[in-house]
């Protein structure tokens, strides 16, 4: 019998007329646990994943997935092969896997077609180990082999087993299918990451791989088996058949009821995180602080208002100034010469004396009396007793009063146009408009830096979130009525189950007739019960240490780790990346193709599975300056572990720039011989037919100084 | 500053006022439709188009020149005028060279005077307007003023 | 698969008789013989015998009442 070995690793593959590969083709995978990567690559379509599925076959038997109907599916006999197959001729199709622990080789396992034309027919059939419809003139023959060699064997000392089940079982102990999807995968495994719906494979990893469904299994059978030891009892002892009937169907109510409230729980718990997320959210962006900085807005926006409009008032007075003394100014010498004319003409005696008798009095009813030129008339001055002689002489018409009152204006003007003055004006109205405007500038930066931190606030947002969570407070009270009334009717119908059984033991235990079968009964009902307790507690406890793990890998692979503190899985298996201050952090591409790959690396090690991994397209979804981060921290992820890669010539050749300062991103694979972290490098090759379409591929090692 | 309406001299006066019309540019100017009256941003928004003649007139006395007027416009009302600005006209009408106090009864001699300097300084006016800016409709203006009253105050 | 080893650490921790324990352990055994070997009908019949093999054991009898009644 073979036992379960912790680490194993491919040495060798041969393909024969396996899908695209017509012929046989064979290679070798790194041992060398300093150089662990073995890289095969080549353009899309050549047949890179068969190699993952051909793997897989071996193992199992059957494809890793279907994607097609198998109706229209070619299988995975290389077709040229069967088209070329004469009446009476054979072949076959193989894969054999050579796989080695630390000891050594260890296991050969060959799963084979055979296959021989008998007739020619047109017709075609499905045939389910070829996975795929084939002509009905051929016959095929599934063969398996599993060599196991021994520790302290020889090398004649290997054990050999060809019968299917044999095989299906020594296969499964070493590699159970169920951990598959953690040795061997593709990119689309590592996108439901970035999807975020990794959910329900995480789940399946945690529970499955880590053995619970088998914990599960026994809880269920043990019940069952309780119950029917039960219903033996109840078809012998017909009397207690309606009871074993009701025990049943409340066993069954009581397990429903279960069954909603975990839903409930899992709900609750979801609506807990949202409540947090958006209490969060609410604290950073607080209504009493939004109102007040809304107030502060308010009035500044009336300060504004108001500065604006004095600001107007300032300008028109400018406007006005400028309108009235520009051309008063700008007329100033000729109006002095235009008086100067008056007074000659005065002296000429061709006008009168520009004065009228009111205009006299006017003067010297003035206190002072002062005459128009601005001359104080005091009492016994020269000027005083002119115009007191004047008042005598003074005769009125209507061309000299309007010549008085045009001087009069003119004088005015003069009066009211000294340039010092104009000048001192305008330089007050001026500095009156600067204050205004410099007022205006700080109150409206002062706004502008109010309404920016309003815009951080986004009250609408603020108002969303608070009705979300008031709907979620509600449904939170809603679910935990549902919770209380699922368990009062888990209570009851577990009182109920208990009385019944009570009731039915007591029928049955009237006699001892059935005292063992009451024993074994009890007996699987605790077994259950405990291996049930035993389940509650491993959960939680895998989850977290399945976090613990992920967290572990994760940063040790991801490029930016200080960005990140740990890995969280929740109780409904949503992995998070947290960043230093425990929020959730939003990943790009490449770092959830980290976290993907940490997961997978944190199962294997639960399972204590440290098998080889064959991943195909790993770098697919990622910009190239992640990939190389990648590939960078790769050869450290999983030390001492065989990574077998299976990539697109773009994802691994392919080279880039940055976008803004025009560096080269060097290539993956220029990166991975950089670090000295690759064992080997294949190229799969096409051969075209005469119509120049692809007929079969071939694998070719690359040499160390070839540029591909 | 005088508000008072106009009171003419014995003598009437001419009852309007022009400018020349044969200039496209002059006239756009003083366009009543879309001239600078109409133009938000100028300083003679909504303002008299006489506005416009006293201080294009004012700028053409200070050049010291007058410009014939080659086709008259008739479109400003003299009865607009105030007693001051009556009186800035005739001001600039007696201020001439030969001129002699019967001007004052010659009141048309008094407005051709000062069309023709107001057909002069109107250049000017158009070429400040020109430079406003909607966000500092003034300056032009304010510089146009300060830069000239210190020209004359240093004479 | 095999079972995780950390289930049968789990069931060492348990305060119930090493003999429970023992029987716990077989059970899982007997449940992974059964997954990998496919057999599932063979559920009762197998846990049938190996509860019939205990069934006289008054120590394990015992402490199943107990924990049965203890449910109740």
């Amino acid at each position: 019998m073979t036992d379960h070995k912790n680490k194993l690793a491919i040495s060798h593959v041969t393909l024969k007329n396996f899908r695209a590969y017509a012929g046989q083709i064979e290679f070798d995978l790194s041992l060398d646990p300093q150089k662990t990567i073995t890289i095969i690559h080549g353009e899309m379509g050549l047949g890179k994943t068969t190699i993952l599925d051909s793997i897989y076959w071996c193992l199992y038997g059957k494809e890793r997935s279907k994607k097609g109907d198998m109706a229209t599916e070619e299988g995975i006999v290389n077709t040229n092969v069967l088209e070329d197959l004469q009446i009476g001729g054979k072949n076959e199709t193989s894969v054999e896997i050579l796989l080695h622990d630390e000891e050594g080789v260890r296991y050969k396992i060959k799963r084979t077609i055979q296959f021989s034309k008998d007739v020619d027919s047109v017709d075609r059939v499905s045939n389910k180990s070829i996975g795929g419809t084939v002509p009905s003139g051929i016959t095929f023959l599934a063969l398996i082999e599993f060599h196991y060699l021994h520790p302290q064997g020889g090398s004649s000392d290997w054990q050999i087993f060809t019968k299917p089940d044999k095989v299906h079982d020594e296969i499964e102990k070493i590699f159970p299918e169920v951990l598959s999807s953690y040795f061997l995968f593709d990119a689309e495994l590592l996108n439901e990451f970035f999807y975020t719906e990794a959910d329900e494979h995480v789940k399946n990893g945690i529970e499955k791989i880590s053995g619970l469904p088998i914990l599960d299994d026994a809880r269920d059978h043990l019940k069952n088996t309780a119950r029917q030891i039960e219903r033996l009892v109840a078809d012998k002892e017909v009397s207690t058949k309606p009871l074993a009937d009701d025990m049943e169907k409340m066993e069954s109510a009581i397990n429903e009821y279960k069954e909603q409230r975990e839903q409930t729980n899992l709900r609750l718990e979801e609506i807990k995180q949202e409540k947090k997320a958006i209490q969060e959210y609410l604290r950073q962006h607080d209504d009493l602080e939004i109102n007040n900085l809304q107030n502060q807005m308010d009035s500044l926006e009336e300060t504004l208002v108001q500065l604006t409009s004095a600001n107007k008032q300032n300008t028109e007075r400018i406007e006005e100034f400028l309108l009235y003394y520009t051309p008063r100014m700008l007329l100033r010498n000729t109006l002095s010469i235009t008086e100067s004319k008056f007074q000659e003409w005065e002296k000429q005696g061709k006008i009168p004396l520009a004065v009228s008798k009111i205009a006299l009095q006017n003067i010297l009813n003035s206190n002072p009396p002062t005459c128009i030129c601005g001359t104080i008339l005091d009492e016994g001055t020269p000027n005083r007793e002119k115009i007191d002689s004047l008042m005598s002489r003074v005769v009125d018409s209507s061309l000299i009063q309007h010549i008085t009152v045009g001087r009069s204006l003119l004088s005015n003007v003069l009066s009211t146009t000294e340039f010092v003055k104009l000048g001192k004006e305008l330089a007050e109205i001026k500095a009156s408009r600067g204050q205004f405007n410099k007022l205006h500038s700080e109150k409206k930066s002062a706004r502008d830096a109010i309404q920016k931190k309003l815009n951080n606030h986004d009250l609408e947002e603020v108002q969303n979130k608070t009705k979300v969570l008031h709907s979620l407070e509600q449904e939170e009270i809603r679910l935990y009525g549902d919770r209380k009334t699922f368990e009062e009717r888990i209570d009851f119908g577990e009182n109920e189950l208990r009385t019944l059984k009570r009731k039915f033991d007591a029928m049955t235990g009237k006699s001892n007739k059935y005292q063992s079968e009451q024993n074994k009964a009890r007996m699987a009902r605790a077994l259950s019960s405990i291996l049930e307790q035993c389940r509650k507690e491993l959960v939680d406890q895998l989850r977290i240490l399945t976090a613990e793990k992920t967290t572990k890998y994760f940063l040790n692979l991801v490029s930016k780790k200080s960005d990140f503190s740990k890995v969280e899985i929740r109780s409904n298996y949503q992995t998070l990346a947290l960043d230093n201050n425990e929020k959730i952090k939003s990943l790009s591409a490449g770092q959830s193709c980290c976290l993907a790959l940490s997961y997978i690396a944190a199962i294997r090690e639960i399972a204590n599975r440290d098998y080889f991994m064959i991943i195909d397209s790993p770098l697919h979804n990622i910009s190239q300056e992640e990939r190389v981060e990648i590939a960078q921290s790769l050869p450290r992820f999983i030390p001492g572990t065989q990574i077998t890669l299976l990539v697109q010539d773009q994802e691994y050749t392919g080279h880039a720039q940055k976008k803004i300062t025009g560096q080269e991103i060097p290539s993956v694979r220029d990166t991975l011989l950089k670090n000295k972290s690759v064992w080997r490098e294949y190229l799969l090759e096409a051969s075209k037919n005469k119509n120049d379409a692809v007929s079969n591929t071939s694998i070719r090692e690359v040499k160390g100084d070839e540029t591909i | 500053m005088s508000t008072e309406t106009s009171k003419k001299l014995t003598v009437d006066w001419p009852d309007l006022v022009s400018y020349d019309l044969s200039n496209d540019r002059i006239a756009s100017y003083y366009s009543d439709r879309e001239g600078v009256t109409r133009k938000r941003g100028s300083i003679f928004y909504d303002k008299r188009l006489l506005d416009v003649f006293l201080v294009a007139m004012a700028i053409g006395k200070q050049k010291g020149y007058r410009t014939k007027l080659e086709k008259k416009s008739r479109s400003m009302p003299t009865n607009a005028l105030r007693e001051e600005e009556i009186w800035l006209m005739t001001s600039i009408a007696l201020a001439e060279e030969n001129s002699d106090l019967d001007i004052l009864t010659k009141p048309e001699e008094i407005v051709k005077i000062c069309e023709e300097y107001a057909n002069t300084g109107i250049n000017t006016l158009i070429t400040l307007d020109y430079n406003t800016s909607l966000s500092d409709p003034l300056q032009p203006y304010e510089k146009f003023f300060e830069d000239t009253l210190q020209e004359i105050s240093s004479t | 698969m095999a079972i995780n080893r950390l289930i049968f650490d789990k069931i060492e921790q348990l305060s119930v008789p090493p003999k429970v324990k023992n029987l716990l352990k077989r059970v899982l055994e007997i449940e992974e013989q059964l997954e990998i070997s496919g057999t599932k009908k063979d559920h009762f019949r197998n846990y049938d015998h190996i509860l019939d093999s205990f069934a006289k054991d008054d120590e394990i009898i015992t402490f199943c009442n107990e924990h049965d009644r203890s449910q109740e």
